[in-house]
């Protein structure tokens, strides 16, 4: 057990950071457990203790009484200055044990830009961070989450990756171990990559080698042993209502991102917006009951205390019993002063009325994401919203008393032109006018905040070049001079976060070496604005030989083979190009939540099926 | 309604918190007491918890202070089992004591007026220096002290620098505990302001010379009293 003194604790911003022992949080003693895992989201303790799908896994392994699980986050650099200095070992925040004596460290890979912090993890935990350099007694390194749609960046660095939801197949990776390890004689890691290759869901990135073609572009994966899949279709979970979950959270001393209880109302989004990942990798749509939700709210409060919860899901408006479930749950928790919010509001009226419900005062700003300026654009995207429905709902918003609204767009999407971009202003100006002329005053806000495009694996614009970091700065200040209202503001980052995110997120194999290199030279938390140094990447890029733009720029053709195909959410290809065709020709896809199955194959490769309460009646 | 008085503790556990962190943990924990709580009116409803003082992230206490608010009249047992059942590690219930309807209660904060602190030297801090240290100290009238506060508000961003006279807010001589290595200060606390154990030890480090590594230093708050007495038994 690692010991850490005032000494360095007191010489950190944040200790409670590293000191563990939060109400909730589960301490079993190692010598009675077969399995023990370390869960991490690599980056720092306020943004991991957010996550929800640790919370889901941690709570899963924990109720078996042969498994433990442990946390474990990115140590802030002044922190981990203080444990390299003192020789001290990173550890898992309940037993303060090392890390390398779990017997699987499970990274969350939520976002290509903490790739550099699970290196430096390893690093600090004195575990070889190359997959082929582990020893036996090393834990295996597992990754999993929205990442492994293409994993090939940071395959090599790797034991194995679950695809997919995870609920289910953790416990079977529990139990693979538990018996391997008690059958094993030899112990060895390659007889238990074997044998955990065997579980659907699972992709172990050393039994396959890449193949380039002569130009250098990817050419095939191939199959290094008979008895492995060639394409693994990521895992579902098919009943919301009967698969367990978060019902003790942990509860954090200090103040993270999200200090709230989150209820997950349902899993996927089918409105199909072209350039959104989640869109296809949590398809198809699946509900909870309006019963279950209401059990589980129950349960989390009278587990937590907390005063505050959020109905989240990629688009929780559309959940089918949404205006039941608000009634029962104000009625319900009006005497305990509870709070309920959602992270997200579709743009219409709808929304607007729920929103000011469950807020019947408290009008702080709200969020919009119409994604494009124009209506061409918004229909390339196949974002199904029209400035009527924008306005509709921000005079909704004014009449209700909200005078701030933010809105969200991208620049850099297939197509764009310099209208589309003016236009994004125009639209932002539009809704100022409409609040003088609802409230015949002028102190609204009216916020734009434009990121940069990153096309990702298995969307319809997987295909297509990002932009250049130019083009993109051309256009943020095309966009900034068009602003003539005062009312408006306008929010943008630097390029070159999203130049790396679009080179990474479309890279394969040889990218890891890209990625080492950066991590050597000190490259950690890229994805923080005021830690990002670009110029060790591209010192990077130098060094390893390897041309960036290949990655970014780069159209590819229908009939190349992608180096992320074989890790799938069951999407078929020939959907996807009919989307780009369709994209292309400003035609709209309707909604398969409520409407007719559109034949994006996920259902049928996946034995899966929509579960949304209003279509199933 | 009724309002109970709480004596509880911070421990070791809960050494880095801060003060507003350390309220959420016993709010939340009267939530999942389900004790009937009072809450403030209006649309963003708060719930009625006053504490005697605010302590710094880093001090741990021998005894905190609160007074609770319910809406139901419950009997003192009751308050004090379904309390401490939920409270989490660290956090410690040491006394609870109902406060009488026409008894007078001003509020804790006005009435504290002086704080006792144990300052833990590290090991490796020679017990002399630190005697001859404190000697000079008790034996003059000044000891100046720059303090620096980063702004707020309007003057955010900027360094605030005033210099107090650190014995002004000291009540009595520090005591040295040679044995364990501790440090006893009694500083005064009023609304007129104060200054913090951390500081007393920066005072005698810049003044003296004193060699020691404030990063290793714990303190701990051993009683907050209001004219000589602890908040329970001021009741
Ligand atoms: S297969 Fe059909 S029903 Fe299922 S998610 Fe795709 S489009 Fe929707």
């Amino acid at each position: 057990m690692i010991k850490i003194s005032p000494a360095v604790l007191q010489s950190v911003s944040k200790p409670a950071r590293y000191t563990g022992g939060e109400v909730n949080a589960v301490h079993k003693d190692h010598r009675m457990i077969s399995c023990k895992f370390a869960l991490s989201m690599p980056d720092v303790y306020e943004v991991g203790m957010s996550n929800m799908g640790l919370k889901i896994l941690y709570e899963i392994l924990n109720h078996r009484s042969d498994t433990v699980a442990e946390r474990v986050y990115t140590p802030w650099p002044d922190m981990e200055m203080k444990m390299r200095e003192n020789h001290i070992p990173l550890y898992g925040l309940e037993s303060f044990t090392p890390l390398k004596n779990f017997d699987f460290i499970g990274f969350s890979l939520q976002y290509e830009l903490i790739y550099t912090n699970i290196l430096n993890m390893l690093d600090m935990s004195d575990i070889p961070v190359w997959a082929e350099d582990r020893r036996d007694e090393d834990p295996f390194i597992i990754g999993g989450g929205p990442c492994v749609y293409n994993v090939e960046p940071i395959a090599d660095f790797f034991d194995f990756f679950i695809v997919g939801e995870g609920e289910e197949i953790i416990e079977e990776v529990a139990d693979a171990f538990i018996k391997w390890h008690s059958m094993s004689k030899s112990h060895s890691r390659i007889e238990f990559l074997h044998y955990v290759s065997k579980i659907k869901g699972i992709y172990v990135p050393s039994f396959y080698r890449p193949e380039y073609n002569v130009n250098g572009i990817f050419k095939e994966l191939i199959s290094l042993y008979d008895d492995i899949p060639a394409i693994i279709h990521k895992r579902v979970i098919k009943d919301m209502d009967n698969v367990p979950t978060v019902e003790k959270p942990v509860i954090p001393y200090i103040n993270i991102v999200h200090d709230r209880l989150m209820l997950e109302l349902f899993r996927g989004c089918s409105r199909g917006c072209r350039f959104c990942q989640a869109g296809i990798a949590y398809r198809p749509v699946r509900e909870r009951s309006r019963e279950k939700l209401n059990e589980l709210t129950r349960i989390m409060i009278d587990n937590t205390g907390y005063d505050e919860m959020s109905l989240t899901s990629l688009s929780s408006a559309d959940y089918s019993c949404l205006p039941v479930l608000i009634d029962d749950l104000m009625t319900n928790y009006a005497d305990e002063k509870m709070s309920f919010s959602l992270p997200s509001l579709r743009v219409d009226s709808f929304s607007i009325d729920i929103a000011h419900k469950l807020q019947t005062m408290r009008k702080s700003g709200l969020t919009f994401a119409p994604e494009a300026g124009t209506q061409r654009l918004r229909d390339v995207i196949n974002k199904g919203v029209t400035e009527e429905d924008l306005l509709k709902a921000c005079g909704a918003a004014f009449k209700y008393g909200w005078k701030t609204v933010k809105l969200y767009f991208m620049m850099g999407l297939p197509t764009e032109t310099d209208e589309d971009i003016i236009g994004i202003p125009q639209l932002a100006e539009k809704v100022v006018d409409l609040y003088k002329e609802i409230r015949g005053r002028r102190d609204v806000k009216v916020t734009i905040s434009v990121s940069c495009f990153v096309p990702k694996a298995f969307t319809p614009f997987q295909w297509f070049a990002q932009c250049e970091k130019s083009e993109f700065e051309r256009k943020q200040h095309l966009l900034k001079k068009h602003i003539n209202s005062r009312a408006v503001q306008f929010h943008y980052h630097d390029a070159s976060t999203s130049i790396l995110e679009g080179i990474i997120s479309r890279g394969d194999r040889r990218l890891a070496k890209v990625i080492y290199e950066a991590f050597k030279n000190g490259a950690k938390f890229d994805g923080w604005t005021e830690m990002f140094d670009f110029s060790i990447w591209q010192e990077a890029f130098k060094k390893t030989g390897i041309d960036p733009a290949q990655y970014n720029l780069r159209s590819r053709s229908f009939t190349e083979k992608l180096p992320w195909e074989h890790t799938t959410p069951g999407v078929s290809k020939r959907f996807l190009i009919n989307e780009y065709n369709k994209a292309l020709d400003g035609i709209l896809t309707s909604d398969c939540r409520r409407g007719s199955c559109i034949g994006c194959g996920i259902c049928q490769a996946l034995n899966a099926d929509v579960v949304d309460w209003r279509r199933n009646k | 309604m009724s309002v109970f008085r709480i004596e509880l503790t911070k421990e070791e556990q809960l050494r880095y918190i801060s003060h507003l962190d350390y309220y959420n943990l016993l709010q939340r924990a009267i939530r999942r007491a389900k004790l009937p709580a009072a809450y403030s009116e209006g649309f963003n409803p708060h719930m009625k918890v006053s504490f005697a003082s605010a302590l710094a992230v880093g001090v741990t206490a021998s005894a905190e202070y609160a007074d609770v608010e319910l809406t139901k009249d419950i009997c003192q047992p009751e308050f004090f089992d379904k309390l401490s059942a939920v409270l989490p590690a660290g956090m410690r219930l040491l006394r609870v004591k109902k406060i009488v309807a026409h008894q007078h209660h001003k509020s804790m904060n006005a009435l504290a007026d002086m704080a006792v602190y144990a300052i833990q030297l590290p090991e490796n801090v020679h017990s002399d220096a630190v005697m001859t240290a404190v000697n000079a100290f008790n034996a003059t009238s000044e000891v100046l002290f720059l303090r620096e506060k980063t702004g707020k508000g309007n003057k955010k961003g900027q360094v605030i620098k005033k210099i107090i006279n650190i014995k002004e807010f000291v009540a009595t001589d520090l005591q040295y505990d040679t044995a364990n290595n501790v440090i006893i200060v009694n500083i005064k606390v009023s609304s007129n302001g104060s200054i913090k154990p951390a500081e007393v030890i920066a005072s005698l480090q810049q003044k003296y010379l004193l060699q020691l590594d404030s990063n290793n230093i714990l303190i701990n708050r051993n009683a907050l009293l209001s004219a000589g007495k602890n908040f329970i038994d001021l009741l």
